[in-house]
């Protein structure tokens, strides 16, 4: 504990990069040394003022932006009021009525990915190996072939990411159904994690996980933001994901802004993903993550559909009473804002993990 | 029109922006415009001055919604009204010596309702933090905010702002960071 410097320590504090170990160094330090606490003190007073000096230079500019958008009044008479008030109205009520069309408000029932009577021009993602042929090369294989051979106990791969940063994390509700028991590794640690499923939504093919493991204390805290925005068509985005036992990128831009047959809930990207892609995490060119990898269009080449951030949000909402208050990495700060796509990805590397399923 | 949005509405925007979502702050925001300007034109102010003190008004709206401290116990029109009306007010007082009066044209928040330091106490504090980065100037400002709050590691700092090596980074990092707090809390 002594080889700990006192100032790293006070970095790591600010940036929220504190193990627990760490954290009781500095803990010890703050309480030994009272010049030291003050300085603590002023620094998370000073930090907390710079976030807060940020979030409103840039809801300024977006502000401003979005201030252009009403029109330039005449000298105020009762009447101009009313018409601008008019004016405003429609706006608001077009952004609205825009909002509920993307939603999905008023298109007809959405398409169900999992649903056994679907065409078979659908194929889920979870990739399904074989336990006792550990070997990489089957993870190539097509899942055709290896639905066809029979194995007495097979296991299945998908993608996760963290939700928060006390040990909820994401994946499709295809990865985890009918599981005996469910776990997750990570790229960087190889440490395997127990979770339990905490909820399931076969329609919007989401599930939320849980790490059961005392060993486990948190994620270090969580660089990314999950932001629920509609996806700018030809918006440039990339993935991180388990197709293979290590971690995989994968580049490429958004294509269409709905899913498989008009569905709302997804739109469509061009990267090309392979079993073991499921639950994977689609990140903007800023790291945000505006969607999770659902499934793949077996019939069109290199044409995959994403599970929308919007709906992620409306799973979190339906948590158990217990969870409601947990920070998620809805309201977190993007920490990789302005870094480089390598930058980027190097620091999430270790917060994407692999989900192993024995059925 | 506006009138006849439910209050369920609005709380669902409220949520969305709580959620991060930029597309319910902005409905919201040119919403509640018309109603502020009707205000400030009412009281002896321009369309120009209408504009930064609703963005002013509207921004700590928005800082207290995600920071949970306002629940919705009164409408965002009164919430916004109140603060605007506390804003115009100061403003006012500045340009003329003597107390002026306010033609109300919505009911307001009383200071006994709302704890009003809970909003001018922070935004006072923010705007003097934003004057003492400006103090200090470049490449200070720049350095301590891509470290912490943009994440930005050492290394990519480095590079960025042209040092030889990380380590020199870090002390420059960490000699704006002792300046600052000298800048900060002198008084």
């Amino acid at each position: 504990m002594n080889e700990y410097n006192k100032y790293e320590l006070l970095d790591k504090y600010l940036t929220g990069k504190l193990n627990e170990e760490e954290l009781s160094a500095f803990e010890h330090f703050r309480a030994e040394d009272k010049e030291f606490a003050r300085e603590v003190q002023e620094s998370i007073e000073l930090v907390g003022l710079m976030q807060d000096f940020e979030d409103t230079q840039t809801l300024k500019k977006q502000l401003a932006k979005n201030h252009e958008s009403i029109p330039q009044s005449q000298p105020s008479k009762r009447n101009q009021t009313w018409f601008t008030i008019g004016i405003a109205a429609s706006f608001s009520l077009l952004a609205v009525f825009s909002t509920l069309f993307t939603i999905g408000h008023f298109s007809s029932k959405k398409t169900v990915v999992t649903s056994p009577i679907q065409e078979l021009s659908f194929q889920d993602l979870s990739d399904n190996v074989s336990e006792i042929q550990g070997n990489q090369e089957n993870l190539e294989l097509k899942i055709k072939e290896i639905e066809s051979s029979i194995q007495t106990e097979t296991s299945r791969n998908g993608t996760c990411f963290p939700l928060t940063n006390s040990g909820l994390l994401v994946t499709n509700y295809h990865v985890i159904t009918e599981a005996k028991k469910v776990m997750i590794v990570s790229h960087t640690s190889d440490i395997p994690y127990n979770v339990e499923v905490i909820y399931k939504d076969k329609d919007l093919d989401l599930a939320i996980l849980k790490i059961t493991d005392t060993t486990f204390s948190n994620f270090g805290g969580i660089p990314y933001s999950i932001v629920n925005r509609i996806p700018k068509l030809a918006e440039g985005i990339y993935t991180l994901g388990y197709p293979k036992k290590e971690v995989v990128y994968g580049e490429g831009c958004v294509s269409s802004g709905s899913g498989y047959n008009g569905d709302t809930t997804k739109f469509e990207v061009s990267i090309p993903v392979n079993p073991g892609n499921s639950g994977s995490p689609v990140f903007d060119k800023y790291g945000n993550i505006i969607g999770l990898i659902d499934s793949k269009n077996k019939d069109k080449v290199g044409t995959s559909y994403v599970v929308k951030a919007e709906y992620l949000k409306s799973a979190i909402e339906n948590l158990p009473d217990e969870y409601i208050n947990e920070v998620t990495a809805f309201n977190q700060r993007n920490r990789i804002k302005w870094k480089s796509r390598e930058e980027q990805v190097s620091t999430l590397l270790s917060k994407i993990y692999r989900v192993r399923v024995i059925k | 029109m506006i009138e006849a949005r439910s209050q369920n509405t609005e709380s669902e925007l409220i949520q969305s922006i709580v959620l991060g979502d930029d597309k319910a702050i902005n409905i919201l925001y040119l919403e509640y415009y018309p109603v502020i300007r009707h205000f400030i034109e009412k009281n002896n102010g321009d369309e120009s001055s209408a504009k930064d003190i609703y963005q002013d008004a509207f921004i700590i709206l928005i800082r207290n919604i995600k920071r949970g401290t306002f629940k919705g116990d009164s409408t965002v029109r009164t919430y916004l009204y109140s603060i605007s009306r506390r804003l115009w007010l100061k403003e006012l007082n500045k340009r003329n010596s003597r107390q002026s009066k306010i033609r109300d044209i919505h009911e307001f928040l009383s200071t006994d309702d709302y704890n009003e330091n809970a909003w001018e106490d922070r935004d006072k504090k923010i705007k003097k933090l934003g004057v003492a980065l400006q103090g200090l100037g470049e490449p200070c400002g720049t350095i301590l905010l891509d470290f912490y709050v943009n994440g930005l590691s050492m290394e990519s700092i480095k590079s960025k702002m042209g040092y030889t090596n990380a380590g020199n980074a870090k002390n420059q990092k960490y000699k704006c960071m002792q300046r600052l707090r000298k800048i900060f809390f002198k008084q």
